[in-house]
């Protein structure tokens, strides 16, 4: 006899067609909210690389 | 990159490319690659297709927004069944939550050092009818069943699973031999008299 955990998910379920575009909503907006996070604030730790790399020795 | 340059990248080599450029068509060629995993694993917990579909969603957005925390220290789809699981415990015990965080905590008291690798071994599942074991993964808790999945039908080994659930190995071992008897003990009760106990 099988390990019977191999089968305790059949039939499988077919993924509904319209969720991939509600899916696909979701993170191009996911995405534009983290851009405009993005611009709005300071990456820290490239401007204290810039600020060491241009002092003078 | 070519279409099929992107389609023989391996799930690793896709997810860096996806984090280093927040490129919204390589993470469709990811949700392609798992859509079905994940809509199947969230159907075992949702109360119908339409819970399914909403924990799906989320899964995903969530996917895209955390995909930076991954590693590398695991295989992706390690990972994400993990990711998957998490999500659908949390939904499913979202009013319970602190009362499964003691429960938790009192189980790591008890003497680990006995439990041997017996809890890999899957010989006492092997008499087990399908229908009814899935009867039965529904009276414990979604936490056993979560672990017992991911073991069992997963394949994760203890180290993978100590990882995923960021826990020790000992307490991976305790779980799980906890779950284990669990459930042996409910589908004894449940095929001794034909019904829930």
């Amino acid at each position: 006899m099988e390990n019977p955990f191999k089968n305790i998910d059949k039939p499988l379920q077919e993924v509904p067609q319209e969720l991939k575009s509600k899916v696909m909503h979701d993170i191009a907006l996911a995405k534009l909210l983290m851009e405009i996070a993005e611009l709005f604030s300071y990456n820290i730790a490239h401007i204290i690389e810039s600020v060491t790399n241009n002092r003078e020795k | 990159m070519t279409k099929d340059a992107i389609h023989n990248l391996t799930d690793e080599a896709l997810v860096e490319a996806i984090v280093k450029t927040n490129d919204t068509m390589l993470f469709e060629v990811l949700y392609d690659r798992y859509a079905n995993m994940v809509y199947n694993k969230c159907y075992g917990f949702a109360n119908g297709v339409d819970e399914a579909k909403d924990l799906t969603q989320d899964v995903f957005l969530r996917v895209f927004v955390k995909l930076a925390s991954f590693k590398g220290k695991s295989k992706f789809s390690t990972w994400l069944y993990a990711f998957t699981y998490n999500h659908c415990v949390n939904y499913v015990t979202r009013n319970t939550a602190k009362k499964f965080e003691k429960k938790s905590v009192s189980s790591e008291l008890v003497d680990i050092e006995n439990i041997g690798e017996d809890v890999s071994s899957t010989v006492e599942f092997e008499n087990m009818r399908v229908e009814q074991l899935k009867e039965v993964m529904e009276l414990i808790s979604p936490e056993e069943k979560m672990i017992l999945l991911l073991k069992y039908q997963d394949n994760l080994s203890i180290k993978e699973l100590a990882d995923a659930l960021e826990i020790g190995e000992s307490a991976v071992k305790m779980r799980l031999k906890r779950a284990k008897e669990k459930l042996v003990r409910k589908y004894a009760n449940y095929t001794k008299d034909g019904k829930s106990i």
